[in-house]
């Protein structure tokens, strides 16, 4: 009978394991990699949003610096999949003018 | 040889009058007016994809919402004669009840074969026709007036809609004998004729060539050569067969489209 493998067999292992699975902070890129398809957040939008933030500025700072947005990334949904649609043209629709369509109805809704 | 069914007709052409009537407009029907008090609309450039296509108009079924969103890449403005009839063929999904529960129950055209969503397009279409020209109004205009493309341009100035959109509608409540043909390749492609339309023996059928002799026929078999734009006399059997002793003579109007077809209308003196 064969041995049956083991990824954790210690202390460091298991840690690496819970920073690879999002029970502890990620401290390199390949944990933070691991995390993130296992909570299918697409990468991209983490290095969107880490793009928009400047840690000299916030280090420099003479008092703690207030965010006044929320950024909430969320796994990439096919809406087009849940609605009702009837479309004259083509049937189905660009990413592009989906996100219009959107931002559009979100905006009415506010 | 229409696609709709005359039954079918009827109960959308009672629909669209029947929401139509309960409002007094003086000449053009005010979509916007209407439409607010159902859904949520929205104008915008929501762009064109590189092979040139994205959707002219559609409406959404949110779970909640519907929602009408009309691209102005394709309709050009706001209050645009395509701009209109886009929206008014979206409110059709809205009002027909078929489409309307169909709507509602996730019906999503991208899930299914193309080809069975043509009848729910069409219906729309013919349903936006009948919305935006209203019969009574429409008859007021045209009965007792000679067909010609002045009395087009007259109806589709009055009603703010394209001329392509009043022909149709012509050629279903017109008293003036009409026949509108739509070619693709060379190949009639469907064609569309009133009751007062006196030839029925065609020299084609629906999926075949062209009558060579036709215009839009020796356009499609000579090429620019023979693109003629204007009004051209031609005989009764370049188009149909013909028993009778006297001459019959006709007018075929053909207009080019940049996509490749030619709408060819045919009216008697």
């Amino acid at each position: 009978m064969a041995n049956k493998k083991r990824y954790i067999k210690n202390e460091s292992d298991l840690l690496k394991a819970m920073r690879s699975t999002g029970f502890c902070f990620p401290t390199n890129d390949s944990e933070q990699k691991m995390s993130l398809k296992l909570s299918s957040i697409d990468d991209s939008l983490i290095q969107e949003s880490a793009l928009e933030i400047n840690p000299i500025e916030i280090w420099d700072a003479d008092n703690p610096i207030e965010y006044d947005e929320v950024i909430t990334l969320k796994p990439e949904v096919d809406y087009t999949q849940e609605w009702g649609i009837a479309a004259k043209g083509k049937a189905k629709i660009s990413k592009s003018a989906l996100d219009k369509i959107l931002k559009n109805q979100n905006k009415k809704k506010d | 040889m229409s696609l709709l069914k005359n039954y079918r007709k009827k109960e959308l052409s009672f629909l669209a009058n029947e929401i139509v009537d309960e409002y007094d407009f003086e000449n053009e029907i005010d979509v916007e007016l209407i439409a607010k008090k159902f859904i949520s609309f929205y104008y915008d450039n929501y762009g064109v994809e590189e092979d040139g296509t994205e959707f002219e108009g559609l409406i959404i079924y949110d779970g909640y919402y519907f929602h009408v969103h009309i691209n102005l890449d394709f309709v050009g403005f706001k209050d645009s004669k395509r701009a209109r009839f886009s929206f008014a063929h979206e409110l059709g999904h809205y009002f027909i009840v078929e489409h309307h529960h169909l709507l509602k129950n996730n019906y999503n055209p991208s899930n299914f074969n193309p080809k069975e969503t043509n009848i729910i397009e069409l219906e729309a279409n013919y349903f936006a026709g009948v919305f935006l020209m209203p019969e009574k109004k429409f008859k007021t205009l045209s009965n007792g007036v000679k067909f010609s493309l002045d009395l087009v341009t007259k109806i589709s100035d009055y009603f703010n809609v394209s001329r392509l959109a009043v022909l149709l509608r012509y050629v279903e409540i017109g008293a003036y004998p009409l026949m509108i043909a739509y070619c693709k390749n060379g190949i009639l492609e469907w064609f569309e004729r009133n009751e007062e339309f006196p030839h029925k023996a065609f020299r084609t059928k629906v999926g075949k060539e062209l009558p060579i002799n036709s215009t839009v026929g020796e356009y499609f078999r000579v090429g620019d050569y023979a693109k003629h734009t204007d009004i051209q006399r031609i005989d009764v059997e370049d188009w149909f067969y013909y028993n009778g002793k006297d001459e019959v003579i006709l007018n075929e109007q053909c207009f080019y489209s940049e996509y490749g077809y030619v709408i060819s209308l045919i009216w008697p003196d």
